[in-house]
């Protein structure tokens, strides 16, 4: 917001005609960038729609090794941190350095609890014994399926979990960059960009939730 | 980006959304949690998966549209994610297209045949079938 009354001047780089093109420019690298993520966790649901075509019973069936509670539970937190990060978006944008900060720390809670939560599942698979490979000691029926199941949802919430701890990553370095007032209402990218990731990881998370934890509970 | 901007354009103000939108798009969020959550129980058999799906991709355009700001984005940028939710739909058809017309099973290291049918040479799983 670059009126005379609020004081703020935007700063864009010399390669910029301004502060608007600069903005632009940094929204579709960004979405480029999200673009391929798409393409890079699409090969992973493609090979969990394929097997699922497969194995749908075996599939519906392993489903129920989840815990509904943890991933509905989890499900509520990762959205609630989208909420908490498009604030400090909104607070780059309108509101004070204080807000802006106390917005980015929460939805860094919000991330650690929603790994901590994925660390309890996991350690939880260990002691099942529905880790696959060589700690796999289910022996039901469609046991090979179970493991396939299972070998998919270790990928898939793996993968999901990397992109948080760079996200929280991330996040960590805004709050020191926030610090030392880097952005103000004419220059928040930076912040937009990593809601940008935030929000994408979200997505990801709710295709998986249904996938995972509720294909099996009829 | 191209598009010639007068000089009263504003950067701040043209991408944001109002708090009260917000608060309505994560409670709308909620609410498709827990009918996803809640329809999951209903039997459906194998259509269950495609009402999830429906419901994942309602949630998945709230937060496209509102937390990401695309309602407001220029049409390269929703190009760009376009095309890449067609390529994945291009990979998964000709990936099932492919699936149906197939008759043998696959052989995964670490998991063994599955239905018991192992290609010549493959080892043998790791965890055999017991009793």
């Amino acid at each position: 917001m670059h009126d005379a009354a609020s004081g703020v001047v935007p700063y864009h780089a010399h390669q910029f005609d301004d502060a608007e093109q600069q903005y632009q420019t940094s929204t579709l690298g960004m979405w480029l960038f999200l673009g391929q993520e798409v393409l890079f966790f699409g090969a992973v649901f493609a090979t969990y729609f394929y097997y699922f075509f497969l194995y749908p019973d075996a599939f519906e069936a392993a489903s129920n090794h989840l815990s509904l509670t943890l991933g509905a539970f989890n499900t509520v937190v990762l959205i609630g941190s989208s909420l908490t990060m498009v604030f400090a978006v909104h607070a780059a944008q309108h509101g004070t350095k204080r807000a802006q900060m106390a917005w980015l720390v929460a939805t860094m809670i919000l991330g650690i609890v929603f790994l901590c939560v994925k660390a309890y599942e996991y350690t939880h698979k260990f002691h099942e014994g529905l880790v696959p490979g060589e700690l796999f000691t289910y022996h039901g029926p469609d046991a090979p399926q179970h493991q396939l199941f299972l070998c998919l949802y270790f990928a898939m919430t793996g993968l999901h979990a990397l992109h948080m701890i760079i996200g929280i990553g991330i996040l960590a370095a805004l709050v020191l960059l926030a610090n030392r007032d880097w952005f103000n209402a004419g220059y928040y990218s930076p912040v937009e960009m990593t809601g940008l990731y935030w929000h994408f990881v979200d997505l990801v998370w709710i295709f998986l939730f249904p996938l995972l934890y509720l294909i099996g509970r009829h | 980006m191209s598009e010639q901007k007068d000089s009263t354009s504003v950067t701040g103000e043209q991408h944001s959304i109002s708090v009260p939108t917000y608060l309505a798009v994560f409670g709308a969020l909620m609410v498709l949690t827990a009918v996803t959550v809640v329809s999951a129980h209903i039997d459906l058999g194998h259509f269950n998966i495609v009402v999830a799906l429906i419901i994942a991709v309602t949630k998945a355009t709230l937060v496209v549209t509102y937390f990401m700001h695309l309602r407001y984005g220029t049409n390269m940028t929703r190009a760009v994610l376009i095309s890449g939710v067609i390529a994945v739909f291009l990979l998964m058809g000709i990936a099932i297209d492919d699936l149906r017309n197939r008759h043998t099973r696959t052989y995964l290291p670490f998991i063994g045949a599955l239905n018991g049918v192992r290609p010549p040479n493959a080892p043998l799983p790791p965890h055999p079938p017991e009793e």
